[in-house]
């Protein structure tokens, strides 16, 4: 941490750390005055329609053009011939294993073969919209059909298709994490529990499908790239190597991005088209996604197939856990597709003290679309592993669940933690968080009610997940060497006007957070000036000059803690001014209400003052500075995380299953987190949220589904079913407060807790409620059809 | 996507709208709201050569009172017809629209647009046919009317020739006795009925006078359960009897699956929405815990 006087404390008034300061941005996007990717119209911009592959494994023998090109309002008909390698190179991804063989080349279109529905073809430039998506019909494309694979554990079989020639199997890699002989602890203990689970494919589905927009300027040769994205910097690293760009030539801006959590990350297929047919064509080029191409093109997350075996003794104490996991990768290898398989295991042992793991991880190609983070990234999978896990091993070794747990917490103690497969925990304490969880329920009444229903033949059940997550990427060496391409540090720039006003540059780009509300909390607590007079920018590579963007919850802890150290900085400048200038030491400036004099002579006793903007003014002119002092007031704060964050928190969930019909009702949902401490506890609240919405939906509803043969069976929201206002139960949430002794705020992260902790809490819920009926197992998603199945079978 | 490109024409009087008809029958697409055909429209399994929009049709937008019955719009919405005469006298009106999609879709969607739609997961269709509707249709040569039992052909099909127009739908005023309900097990993403069922029955002294019991959502088209109706004729109105009675549900019926909801849920889901359609038309105010609160 930066060692400077930070001048006096900062007054109440102007303490907007930890209140509940309403969102700045809400006023423009509630009353459709924002501005999305989608609103920006350029003089002679051109539209682009991408003509995609119906066939999920496919040799292309021909492609013709000429139809489409006559057609009316086209400019421009193109296939992957029309670009050399140096025009467009096959797309960077930001995380290769070193254990990996390289990655499949992926190009803008499919170069003679295709490998997923959906796959972008040909792509048609037409002067308007409507005329590209007439024309895109008339591209006539020939394929000769391939064998197909969809699962990622068939695609691991000795006789599967193969998805990639150049490999000669479809798993990608085998990870491998932990050290010891599970077998040898698994002979000497009195208990082996195994469990397979399937975390089902789920989609982002944001409000707001991918738009992109790319304006090549030949006079300058330099491109200007507009998208929807969560990191502006790394999209313009990419496109420079994949276009052959000098990168100080490209510009890439996000104005308002309607939801990312995790699938507007990497670079895709049509970022590149219209990037290279934009500089081709000397115009700007634009690419609108429907909603059908949303489901089928972007990125989803999960689709892991797991096999869990714990080794326990007979008090119940787990002494190793062993997993074996078939991560489908999809087609490609996206963005940071291929890591987060590979770290979800590094959380594997969840909240307990597991002496000794032995976790195999399979990236596994099949013929799907890829995968990518997706709120949680691994996360969410580790927690339901482990937490449906211990659930079963309770009930197996007759030991009550919520005991099991506390007889294998980490306990407070113990942190810094290092658990079995690596990973570094923080703080926590996991017994408390969960305590409070229980009582706000009310559990023991709760089980008392549930145990009454049932001899009326309800079928009720209750159900807790305790997770613990990783949040604010850190430890820049792990990261490179486990093939991470990204830093994990943030730097912000904090900048004051002559007039006094303040600019907050931050590397992090908002799709939905509050960072503009957030970030100007902390700067103005920290300057002591009212929030009005700071303002935050975000997300254009030309007003800020660098950034990792906005993912694994770091915001907060990454940029949030640059930013407070440059905005100290320049407190502290502004404080040798005014000493400067009222001839005292600044030890003895004090600093309130914005103005600043010598301790014990206030305005009041007729003290000399400065106010923060005649600072300001004076650090303009530059003529009354101490000496050597350089003008202006402009400071870079950096902060590079030591460690991740460790968030917690557990949830329970009260369910009710119609017998009539097998659907799930929830009737209570509690939701205990523990993010430390809160910048603003209005903005947690919504992200927890929103998390426990698109958790509930993975836990009931969502489940993007491929046939056997290899098409697509949930292309639109008539199939793919989130939560809507009236499915979601209302939610209780409350929090623990554990600060993280690792950043500037004693942040830990909260925007992917809500998601983590719904699917282990109303699974066990599902299969409390279930269990009496005679049912062993059911996987999410706990739709009616397969609930109403399950009990069907078991009654026979 | 955007839709194919097509001429658009928007008559003020039904005659004008015949004409089209007349002229291009099989060119044109008639358009009632177009909550259904937009969509269609724009993922083009549509492409008319002529959207006809009938939006200006005021004379199709009135529910009148008949004496003996009612005589419905085509083009009223589903929200004028929850707040008309027919929802109040009819519980199966009411439910019907109730429970139609949202509040945005319920102020342009139209009851005839539906019916014509004819969505095998619609909920007006079954409706029509429990109410044993009537159906007016139009062309330049004149009127005819087809009765609900004759209308639902097929999937997406009716007996409305392309060169007519569906210009009311006719049912009967309720009569003392007279009980009905329907009963939606919607998709959760879509929000159609996975199954649903319309009922109406005439009970006289406690006995089962007439019944006709409807399925949507579960085969190609609304269809009717004759075996639920069988067991209901003559019968005194028991919780036994009605409970036996949706026993029958499935009989006769060829039935649809999907990833979502495979036949043989299907089959059940049609037992459970016919015995709570049943038991909610005998005793409308006896909340059901599992029945699902109406949106909006």
């Amino acid at each position: 941490m930066t060692a400077l006087h930070p001048g006096a404390e900062t007054t109440l008034r102007h303490q907007y750390v930890g209140r509940s300061v309403k969102r700045r941005e809400d006023r423009r996007f509630l009353t459709g005055t924002g501005r999305f990717t989608e609103d920006i119209v350029l003089t002679g911009m051109l539209h682009a329609a991408v003509v995609r592959s119906p066939f999920p494994h496919a040799t292309i023998t021909g492609i013709d053009t000429s139809h489409a090109l006559a057609a009316p309002g086209v400019v421009a008909v193109y296939t992957a011939a029309d670009f050399s390698e140096e025009e467009a190179g096959p797309i960077v991804t930001d995380w290769v294993l070193p254990i990996m063989d390289g990655i499949p080349d992926r190009y803008m279109m499919a170069r003679d073969r295709v490998h997923y529905v959906g796959e972008p073809v040909a792509v048609v430039i037409a002067e308007t919209r409507a005329l590209a998506d007439d024309a895109a019909l008339l591209v006539d494309v020939d394929y000769e059909g391939l064998p197909v694979v969809v699962d990622a554990e068939q695609a691991v079989q000795d006789d599967a298709p193969l998805v990639h020639d150049r490999y000669l199997q479809n798993t990608s890699y085998v990870w491998h994490l932990g050290t010891g002989d599970f077998d040898e602890v698994a002979a000497g203990a009195e208990h082996v529990f195994q469990i397979r689970l399937i975390n089902q494919r789920v989609h982002a589905s944001s409000l707001e499908a991918r738009v992109s927009l790319a304006d090549y300027s030949p006079g300058t040769d330099s491109l200007t790239f507009y998208l929807g994205t969560q990191n502006v910097h790394v999209v313009r690293r990419n496109l420079a190597l994949i276009l052959n760009m000098p990168e100080h030539h490209i510009r890439v801006v996000t104005p308002a991005v309607g939801g990312g959590f995790g699938s507007k990350l990497c670079v895709y297929p049509e970022d590149v088209i219209v990037c290279a047919a934009s500089r081709r064509l000397r115009r700007p080029v634009r690419w609108v996604e429907t909603r059908s191409e949303h489901f089928t093109g972007t990125s989803g997350g999960r689709d892991h197939i797991e096999y869990v075996t714990l080794a326990a003794d007979a008090t119940g104490k787990i002494h190793a856990i062993r997993v074996t996991t078939y991560a489908n990768l999809g087609a490609y290898v996206s963005g940071m597709g291929a890591g987060i398989p590979s770290v979800s295991g590094m959380m594997f042992p969840g909240c307990y003290d597991i002496g000794m793991a032995d976790v195999n991880i399979h990236g596994v190609f099949t013929n799907t679309s890829t995968t990518e983070t997706y709120r949680g990234a691994g996360r969410p999978e580790a927690a339901y592993l482990i937490e449906r896990a211990i659930d079963e091993l309770a009930v197996e070794l007759g030991i009550d669940r919520i005991e099991l747990r506390r007889r294998n917490f980490i306990r407070p103690d113990q942190f810094p933690y290092e658990n079995a497969c690596g990973m570094t925990y923080d703080s926590g304490d996991y017994e408390a968080c969960m305590d409070k969880a229980l009582q706000l329920v009310g559990w023991d009444e709760r089980l008392r009610e549930i145990a009454e229903l049932r001899t009326q033949g309800r079928i009720v059940g209750i159900g807790i997940g305790v997770y613990v997550e990783f949040c604010g990427f850190a430890e820049g060496p792990l990261l490179e060497l486990i093939g991470f391409d990204r830093n994990s540090w943030e730097q912000s720039v904090v900048s004051v006007s002559r007039l006094g006003k303040v600019t907050v540059q931050v590397g992090i780009d908002a799709a939905g957070q509050g960072h503009e509300t957030s970030i100007a909390q902390i700067v103005a607590s920290e300057l002591g000036l009212d929030i009005d007079d700071v303002e935050v920018t975000q997300g254009d590579t030309d007003t800020v000059h660098f950034g990792t963007g906005t993912f694994n919850s770091r915001s907060m802890s990454s940029a949030g803690s640059a930013a407070k150290i440059a905005a100290r900085k320049v407190r502290c400048k502004a404080t040798e001014i005014a000493a400067h200038l009222l001839e005292a030491d600044s030890g003895d400036v004090v600093f309130e209400d914005g103005i600043f004099h010598v301790r014990g002579v206030p305005p009041a006793a007729g003290g000399l003052t400065y106010t923060f903007e005649e600072i300001s003014r004076i650090a303009f002119r530059g003529n009354d500075l101490p000496a050597g002092m350089e003008p202006s007031l402009k400071e870079l704060g950096t902060f590079d995380p030591p460690k991740f964050t460790a968030p917690f928190g557990a949830h329970v969930a009260l369910v009710e299953i119609d017998p009539d019909t097998g659907e799930v009702s929830i009737l209570r949902y509690v939701a205990v987190d523990d993010c430390g401490n809160m910048i603003n506890p209005q903005l947690v609240a919504g992200q927890v949220h929103g998390g426990v919405a698109q958790g509930i939906g993975q836990s009931l509803y969502e489940n993007l589904i491929w046939d056997d043969e290899g098409q697509p069976a949930t292309t639109s929201f008539m199939h793919y079913a989130v939560p809507k206002a009236h499915q979601m139960p209302v939610l209780e949430i409350d929090h623990t407060i554990t600060p993280s002794p690792i950043n500037e705020l004693g942040v830990k992260g909260i925007g992917e807790s809500g998601a983590i902790g719904p699917p282990p809490a109303i699974a066990n819920a599902v299969m409390d409620a279930l269990r009496p009926m005679g049912v062993r197992h059911v996987d999410m998603p706990f739709t009616p059809a397969k609930v109403w199945a399950a009990l069907q079978d078991a009654a026979r | 996507m955007i839709p194919a490109g097509f001429a658009y024409a928007a008559p003020s009087t039904t005659e004008a709208v015949l004409a089209l008809l007349a002229e291009r029958p099989d060119e044109i697409k008639l358009m009632a709201g177009g909550q259904s055909l937009i969509p269609l429209l724009r993922l083009r399994l549509a492409c008319p050569d002529i959207l006809v929009d009938l939006r200006h049709l005021a004379e199709l937008r009135a529910v009148d009172d008949l004496g003996h019955a009612f005589r419905v719009g085509a083009m009223v919405t589903h929200r004028d017809v929850i707040d008309s005469e027919a929802a109040r006298a009819w519980q199966i009106v009411h439910d019907g629209g109730a429970d139609l999609a949202d509040p945005l879709v319920r102020n342009r969607g139209t009851f005839g647009g539906s019916i014509a739609h004819a969505d095998p997961a619609g909920d007006w269709p079954p409706i029509a046919l429990a109410l044993n509707a009537t159906m007016h249709v139009r062309s330049l040569h004149g009127t005819r009317t087809v009765a609900a039992d004759e209308f639902f052909t097929d999937l997406f099909t009716t007996a409305i020739d392309e060169s007519e127009l569906l210009t009311h739908i006719e049912f009967a005023k309720s009569a003392a006795g007279d009980r009905s309900a329907y009963v939606k097990i919607p998709h959760p993403a879509s929000g159609y009925a996975v199954a649903g069922a319309g009922v109406v029955l005439s009970v006289v002294d406690g006995v089962c006078r007439g019944a006709r019991i409807v399925l949507t959502g579960v085969a190609s088209g609304p269809v009717r359960a004759r075996a639920v109706e069988d067991a209901l004729l003559g019968q005194e109105i028991t919780a036994g009897v009605l409970a036996r009675a949706a026993g029958w549900a499935a009989e006769g019926i060829g039935f649809i699956g999907d990833s979502y909801a495979p036949e043989e849920y299907r089959r059940n889901l049609a037992g459970v929405a016919v015995r709570r359609a049943l038991q909610r038309a005998v005793s409308p105010n006896v909340p059901d815990h599992h029945q699902r609160e109406h949106r909006g």
